[in-house]
């Protein structure tokens, strides 16, 4: 037989939380060539943010992700504060890492979660989505919503975190270690999970760099990238050190964001124990002038990129947010063929894929 | 498997980890940004909290004094209530309930019985 | 921050810190190098300049970041990096779904419908002119 069927995967379809189609042709049983079909929520989110005022671009682009709507907030604001040279209180630094960490401790539980969902294990997946809820929950407290919280602003954050809502977060993390304690040794070393991971959509060192991936995956293919390394706001005070791991498949993947939750949780309490006393927000006057500025931050799924061009009124010239997804989509092309059909899940969950930060 | 043997055992004793949603509500959380509701009294109708809404929620008519707030269209971010200069903005820590139409709320001086709905859809929009 | 050039017409423009000018000609070349010496594609950004494209490819290398900023005329073919980068033709079927910036050799080519619908408007991200 040498026939090819092509098999449709998605756009709606059980492990994708969101639109993306997969022309998958196989061979039999074995996955030989994908092509990913993208458009299914494209929103225009760069031209509008075109039209808006350039403060209110900071609420815009929140609503490119739903899990780490904060990161592109914060990322958008260190673009603007680099051309109107805005420098920040160290307090509201700090309590952009906090909120930062929490987003991260949320998506990380939120895709370990659905990765157990990928291959059926509906309890392990209630189980972190449990986990989670705290979290989303102290974020609700602190900020006022739950995932989109739109703590940022231009030259600081918005809301102060009060000492007792500090201390009812280091019960939560710790509470959420305890459980963790309790469940990440599934993910990591039990044999049903390990046969559907490990030596899965494997990509190697060399050739990583050549697909463009980036964050857990690019980790996990042995790269130490990270650009928490790059020290912005708070973090080069937090000593941070990437989490790397060599094997490349989709069982290093899930190892690596597994060791990402349980440094999320380190850093939070490094941070919360450092946090300076002081001012949240900076005064600043008048519009971006004539200038541009690349920022970039980690997400949860990887780096995040911003280029922003002012051009002195209150309209920004340009705005192009690179995002995570954006660069981790081609690697697909290399992950799946090979490989067998009920693979494709799994292995497409494994780059966490954001399909609308992919579109904006 | 053994691994989740105690995590198994431990969900056979435990209670639900939801509540029986609408017979059990939640308190709200203090400060959760909720839903918006103007003054009709205090507000001067400057304009601020409409030029700065990023989701062009809001509309001001200065000369027939009153305000034009599309509730469906807000996405309760709060700017507003930071912008205003009289403190005529609310932002409860209710969210909005689910109604039939997309209803517009509109707000003026006392005089005026306020807030009341109209029918008469905003030129803006 | 903002540089000003000389020529006339990029005056009212503002150029990005640190960026190298390259060309058409030589984009090819200065990119096989960078990919030799170990650089990461991260990626590109397209700004409409009246007359011209200005496009910026960012590199990564050891968390120091490279720009190369290029400026050609809106009719000529830009020569399109997926054959040394992958990872290169998402981003260049995008800017030429957005812009319109014409790629020769572009490695998968999703003939402008990338994100776009069948019936949508073309190159929706350039300035409008009357508007
Ligand atoms: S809360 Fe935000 S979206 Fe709602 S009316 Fe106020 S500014 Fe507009
Ligand atoms: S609500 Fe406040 S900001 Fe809006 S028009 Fe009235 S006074 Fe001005």
């Amino acid at each position: 037989m040498s026939t090819r069927t092509v098999i449709p995967m998605g756009p709606q379809h059980p492990v994708f939380p969101e639109p993306l189609q997969l022309k998958l042709s196989l061979k039999d049983e074995k996955i030989v060539d994908v092509a990913p079909a993208l458009g299914y929520v494209h929103r225009g989110i760069e031209k509008a943010a075109e039209k808006n005022d350039f403060t209110q671009n900071v609420f815009l682009v929140e609503r490119i992700c739903g899990i780490c709507s904060f990161i592109h907030a914060v990322c958008y604001c260190m673009a603007i504060e680099d051309i109107m040279k805005i420098e920040l209180p160290p307090r509201a630094n700090y309590l952009r890492v906090i909120w930062g960490e929490l987003h991260r401790l949320h998506s990380h539980m939120l895709w370990l979660g659905l990765l157990a969902d990928s291959f059926g294990f509906e309890s392990l997946f209630m189980k972190f989505w449990e986990i989670r809820e705290r979290i989303l929950d102290i974020l609700e407290k602190t900020t006022g919503a739950r995932v989109i919280i739109s703590a940022c602003a231009i030259g600081g954050v918005r809301r102060d975190i009060s000492d007792e809502h500090l201390q009812e977060i280091l019960t939560v993390i710790d509470k959420c270690e305890k459980e963790l304690n309790g469940i990440i040794p599934v993910v990591m070393s039990d044999t049903t999970v390990k046969r559907r991971t490990v030596g899965v959509g494997v990509i190697e060192k060399e050739k990583a760099i050549h697909l463009g991936i980036v964050g857990p995956v690019l980790r996990a293919s042995g790269i130490a990238q990270d650009a928490r390394m790059t020290g912005y706001g708070a973090y080069k005070y937090l000593d941070f050190k990437p989490v790397v791991e060599e094997s490349g498949d989709c069982y290093a993947r899930a190892v690596v964001r597994a060791k990402e939750t349980y440094q999320s949780i380190g850093l939070l309490r490094k941070a919360i124990n450092q946090l300076p006393s002081g001012d949240i927000l900076t005064k600043y006057k008048g519009n971006p002038g004539k200038a541009a500025a690349v920022s970039r931050v980690e997400q949860p799924r990887g780096e995040l990129i911003y280029y922003v061009e002012g051009n002195g009124t209150k309209n920004l010239e340009r705005v192009r947010v690179r995002t995570p997804t954006f660069s981790n989509v081609p690697a697909l092309s290399k992950m799946l063929p090979g490989m067998e059909l009920a693979d494709a899940p799994v292995i497409v969950l494994s780059i966490d894929p954001c399909i609308s930060c992919t579109e904006r | 498997m053994a691994n989740f043997l105690g995590a198994v055992i431990e969900n056979l004793f435990k209670k639900p980890a939801t509540r029986p949603y609408p017979f059990t509500k939640r308190e709200p959380f203090k400060d959760a940004r909720g839903l918006i509701k103007f003054d009709g009294d205090k507000c001067v109708y400057c304009g601020a909290c409409s030029k700065k809404c990023p989701a062009a929620a809001i509309r001001v008519e200065r000369a027939e004094k009153a305000l034009y707030f599309e509730p469906f269209k807000c996405v309760t971010c709060g700017f507003c209530v930071e912008v205003c200069p009289k403190d005529a903005i609310n932002q409860e820590f209710e969210y909005r309930k689910p109604d039939y139409s997309k209803s517009i709320e509109k707000y003026g001086p006392s005089a005026v019985p306020a807030p009341a709905k109209t029918e008469a859809p905003p030129s803006q929009a | 921050m903002t540089q000003t050039d000389t020529q006339p017409q990029e005056k009212q423009f503002p150029v990005l810190e640190g960026a190298e000018n390259i060309t058409i000609d030589n984009l090819t070349a200065r990119v096989k190098k960078l990919d030799e010496e170990g650089y990461r594609l991260l990626t590109a950004t397209c700004l409409d300049r009246g007359e011209k494209y200005e496009i910026y490819y960012h590199f990564d290398k050891d968390l120091t970041m490279l720009h190369l900023r290029l400026l050609v005329n809106k009719e000529e073919e830009v020569p399109s990096l997926s054959l040394i980068y992958l990872c290169a033709f998402l981003i260049e079927n995008e800017m030429k779904e957005l812009f319109g910036v014409k790629f020769s050799g572009l490695f998968v080519n999703y003939g402008g419908r990338l994100f776009l619908g069948e019936d949508s408007d073309i190159t929706p991200m350039l300035k409008c002119v009357d508007c």
